[in-house]
């Protein structure tokens, strides 16, 4: 196995040698191992490592990126000649100033198990099992149609020409199912649900059960009235919602574009008072927490909004150095243009890490019981379909259980939730104790009156 | 003949004796040039080179997969023990065991002539095509606040062997643009999408010049800005190509995927029985010349199809590859009787995989709505109120047969006549109920590129005519 320090400092090196005035290099190392579960059984698994290179160099203020899957010296060396050649044709931005420099980097707990990178795929198999036994016993309507068990090793390095130097090392273990339940002539919608942590601490019992419950409970769904009502969003919907919405609002790059309904809020009011969220990159065993981010800045704590009042915004270190303020540790190597996949291959954006709401007081159950007439939503469809600038939504919530006199009633179809993110969270009038890891997301139920709910 | 050929089949006869009934092996090597811009400026102009090879065997009725970054000899051997290795593990708790429909072997080189080879224009003239969009989409309105272009052309070439005799040599060639673009005034955001993709070359941008897809971009802003909310609930509504392309997709296709539809999609039941009305007949073509989604042999060597899934109403046939082929082929004697031999069951060429980093899965290609006879007028005129809808912003559906479609271009019908703009608007409802209002079906036809998401992502053209449905649900915020 290579060295991927040595390699990101050799890049570094060959494009300042090629003429760049800046350059730097980022390198993953990721290995997954996959066991797949389809039609109810486990019949595929796979192992795949996929790693690369990508470099950025800069001639004054010329920005070129080349990126290559082997860390062949040769072929990175002229990889490096690539990413020059780019910077060169590329037209000027008046925007650049500079890479960032070396700062200290936190230390950051419960991302690493070396159980995890152990795990054979014998092991993986069990988990999946379990899994599926607990679906299938469960109840004998439920088709566990789809699922994964996975590990993941993944081992980062960048190095600039500033001096920025970093390696970082982390693991994952996931476990998810998707199930669907048949009753002729009733068939449920798809119910999905998964645990994933980054220590060997997995539940995928828990998993297999809900995954079923969720299709058996909403196998008969009934229609409902439209009207105006206090929906509880669990962790799921708020995921989707939030990803097209209050996230993009509160990126730098959108409010810089004038692209943000939150621009220029700053120390306002913009939501209930009860919503406390922050970006923090170093929660303790968070699934996007690392030492540094996609530019090797350090990751960090950011205020977004406390008690309901905007406190800041996500910046990377271009954003940061526009507004000449320091970059949040959010540069992000993640966001494709739908064309590469690889975080070696993509050039940083912006993205939160782990956008933490704080939870409330009340549990779940005293969440639900203090509505007379309102809705549970796990999930919604359609999401991506939202005005991110607006905010303006019109989405399926699916599933979807009636709540009547503080009790879930009965599973309800056909609802579609329509309204603006930017006033339902000044809504919210409940968030519960539950907080739950959901991919960038970390957040307990939230509940929001006045929601409007149509139907055929 | 093959300049690979006897490198993969040493491979895959490796494979064997370490004890595989099916070997198959994907190798690739790819460049991609990748422009981004914002605002008229150039963000960065990437050059990529991506080489490997993703090796996928059966032992004992179960699937095993290895991924590797690199061709030499040692790599492949070393991925080939781990596919056997991670087969033989999956294979002890197998109940069912996984068979392949028996398919003739190939061999082929298929060499594709570009109307342009992108590999032929230098970046200089890529990035002045793309800034031409976003200087016309800034022109087109001075309320425009920002335009996002992607571009990225894809070249170069797949080894694809396997254990039956099967080695196909395939050019690969993409070239795609994504632009976004949104307007603000007071409080009213306005936000759209266009998308273009051709399997041919550079020459795309000879028909889509940018200009025109900038002007189209602009004036769909322009309209939202004074667009009025819709009405929520049930309405009569034209279905434009775009639309109707994204509901033989989304709301449809998706359905007629063989493993979805096994897993027990709402179609399942219904195969070889009437599910949509007799206007209705939906295709799913890897053949159509130059489409997004077109290509010459699926990722398991099968030749792409012309796929009829839905014939006047009835569901005749579904996407299938090797694996669901022979899945369904087993099932057969539960399809009534009947109408069993209405039903087609074979290999369709829909077996698709992003890159070698993945395994093949069944995915659509061209996807669209065969067109009948109805002029546009006649679509429109005897409808007192309803809606036109034009283009979506994405969309989503339910093994349930339930979909969403966010729309992004939209009018009201009012008396027979295309009216004011509407904006924010969605449609959603149960697929095979709104497949049989449809009423009415136009004589026109496109195919629009796109992208489809299932875990990985796959080149797609959607389309159709227009058409008519008695009643859709509207949702809005009015």
């Amino acid at each position: 196995m290579e060295n991927l320090l040595e390699i990101v400092k050799l890049a570094v090196k060959e494009a300042e040698k090629a003429g760049a005035k800046e350059a730097e290099a980022y390198a993953s190392w990721n290995k997954s191992v996959n066991v797949e579960i389809s039609q109810g059984q486990i019949a595929k698994s796979s192992i795949t490592v996929d790693q690369g290179i990508g470099i950025r160099a800069i001639i004054d203020k010329r920005i070129g990126f080349a990126y290559t899957n082997s860390f062949n010296e040769k072929i990175v060396k002229e990889t490096a000649l690539k990413a020059v050649e780019s910077a060169k044709a590329n037209k000027p931005d008046e925007d650049w100033k500079e890479l960032p420099s070396p700062k200290p980097l936190p230390t950051v707990g419960e991302v690493f198990d070396n159980r995890i990178v152990e795990m054979n795929v014998e092991d993986v198999v069990k988990i999946a099992l379990r899994m599926l036994d607990a679906a299938t016993s469960y109840d004998k309507r439920v088709i566990p149609f789809m699922g994964s068990s996975s590990t993941i090793h993944v081992k980062e390095a960048i190095a600039n020409s500033q001096g920025i130097e970093g390696f970082d090392e982390g693991t994952a273990i996931v476990s998810h199912l998707a199930t669907i339940a048949r009753d002729p002539p009733h068939v449920s919608p798809w119910c999905a649900e998964f645990d994933a942590n980054r220590i060997l601490k997995i539940d995928p019992e828990w998993v297999g059960k809900e995954a079923a419950r969720l299709a058996i409970e909403s196998l008969k769904g009934e229609k409902v009235e439209k009207g105006e009502y206090p929906v509880i969003f669990m962790q799921d919907a708020l995921f989707s919602l939030w990803m097209y919405t209050l996230i993009p609002a509160v990126r730098s790059d959108y409010i810089q574009r004038d692209r943000s309904a939150l621009k220029g809020k700053i120390d306002q009011q913009v939501a209930s008072e009860l919503l406390t969220i922050l970006d923090d990159g170093t929660y303790k065993g968070g699934l996007k927490t690392s030492k540094f981010d996609g530019e090797g800045v350090p990751r960090q704590k950011t205020p977004i909004i406390e008690k309901g009042i905007l406190k800041g915004y996500l910046y990377n270190n271009y954003t940061a150095k526009k507004e000449n303020k320091e970059s949040t540790g959010n540069a992000d190597r993640s966001e494709s243009y739908g064309v590469v996949r690889s975080s070696y291959a993509l050039t940083p954006t912006v993205a939160p890490s782990n956008f933490f709401v704080k939870p409330g007081t009340i549990s779940s159950d005293e969440m639900i019981s203090e509505i007379k007439e309102g809705f549970l939503v796990k999930d919604v469809q359609g999401a991506h379909s939202s005005n991110p600038e607006s905010g303006e939504l019109s989405v399926v919530a699916t599933p979807c259980w009636k709540i009547e006199n503080g009790e879930i009633a009965y599973a309800a179809k056909g609802v579609m939730i329509a309204g603006n993110m930017y006033n339902m969270i000044k809504n919210v009038t409940a968030v519960a104790n539950n907080i739950r890891k959901y991919d960038y997301l970390i957040t307990p139920w939230i509940r929001i009156d006045n929601v409007k709910i149509v139907t055929k | 003949m093959g300049l690979m050929k006897d490198e993969l089949m040493s491979i895959i006869d490796y494979g064997q004796k370490s004890g595989a009934s099916y070997v198959e092996v994907r190798a690739q090597n790819i460049s991609k040039t990748i422009i981004s811009t914002k605002d008229g400026k150039v963000e960065v102009v990437t050059e990529g080179l991506e080489k490997g090879a993703g090796i996928r065997v059966l032992v004992n009725g179960a699937w095993g997969f290895a991924t590797v970054g690199s061709l030499d000899e040692n790599s492949l051997k070393k991925a080939v023990e781990d596919a056997v290795k991670m087969a033989k593990v999956a294979s002890e708790k197998v109940r069912m065991p996984v068979t392949l429909f028996d398919v003739k072997p190939v061999e082929d080189i298929v060499k594709i002539k570009p109307d342009i080879d992108p590999r032929d224009v230098s970046i200089d003239e890529k990035m002045s095509t793309v800034l031409r969009i976003d200087k016309t989409v800034f022109s087109y309105d001075k309320r425009v606040k920002s335009c996002t272009i992607s571009y990225a052309d894809i070249t170069g070439v797949q080894y694809f062997a396997n254990s039956d005799g099967t080695y196909i040599e395939q050019d690969k060639l993409y070239v795609w643009s994504r632009i976004f673009a949104s307007a603000k005034e007071g409080d009213i955001f306005a936000s759209g999408r266009e998308e273009i993709g051709s399997t041919k070359g550079f020459g795309i941008w000879e028909k889509e010049t940018p200009e025109k897809l900038g002007e189209k971009l602009g004036e769909r802003i322009k309209l939202q800005l004074k667009a009025k909310p819709p009405k929520g609930g049930g309405f009569p509504a034209v279905l434009g190509p775009e639309i109707v392309g994204v509901f033989a997709h989304e709301a449809f296709g998706h359905l007629a995927e063989a493993d979805l539809t096994f897993a027990g999609s709402v179609i399942l039941d219904k195969l070889g029985r009437q599910v949509a009305s007799k206007h209705v007949t939906i295709i799913d073509d890897g053949t159509v010349e130059g489409g997004f989604g077109s290509f010459k042999y699926d990722d398991e060597g099968v030749p792409a199809q012309k796929t009829v899934l839905i014939k006047d109403g009835v569901v005749v046939s579904l996407m299938f590859d090797r694996e669901y082929a022979a899945k369904f082929e087993a099932l057969r004697r539960k399809i009534p009787e009947d109408v069993r031999d209405l039903f087609e069951i074979k290999p369709t060429g829909n077996a698709r995989a992003e890159d070698f980093r993945v395994p093949p899965l069944i995915r659509m290609r061209n996807t669209y709505i065969a067109p009948r006879d109805h002029s546009f007028e006649e679509l429109v005129e005897d409808i007192d109120f309803g809606y036109y809808i034009v283009s979506f912003r994405g969309g989503q559906a339910n093994l349930d047969g339930t979909f969403q479609v966010g729309v992004q271009e939209a009018y009201e019908i009012v008396k027979g006549e295309v009216g004011e703009p509407v904006r924010n608007m969605s449609i959603s409802g149960n697929t095979l109920e709104t497949l049989l209002k449809v009423d009415a079906v136009g004589k026109d036809f496109s195919l629009i590129a796109g992208r489809c998401g299932k875990g990985q992502t796959a080149f797609t053209g959607d389309g159709g005519p227009h058409l008519r449905v008695r009643e859709i649900l509207i949702g809005g915020a009015r």
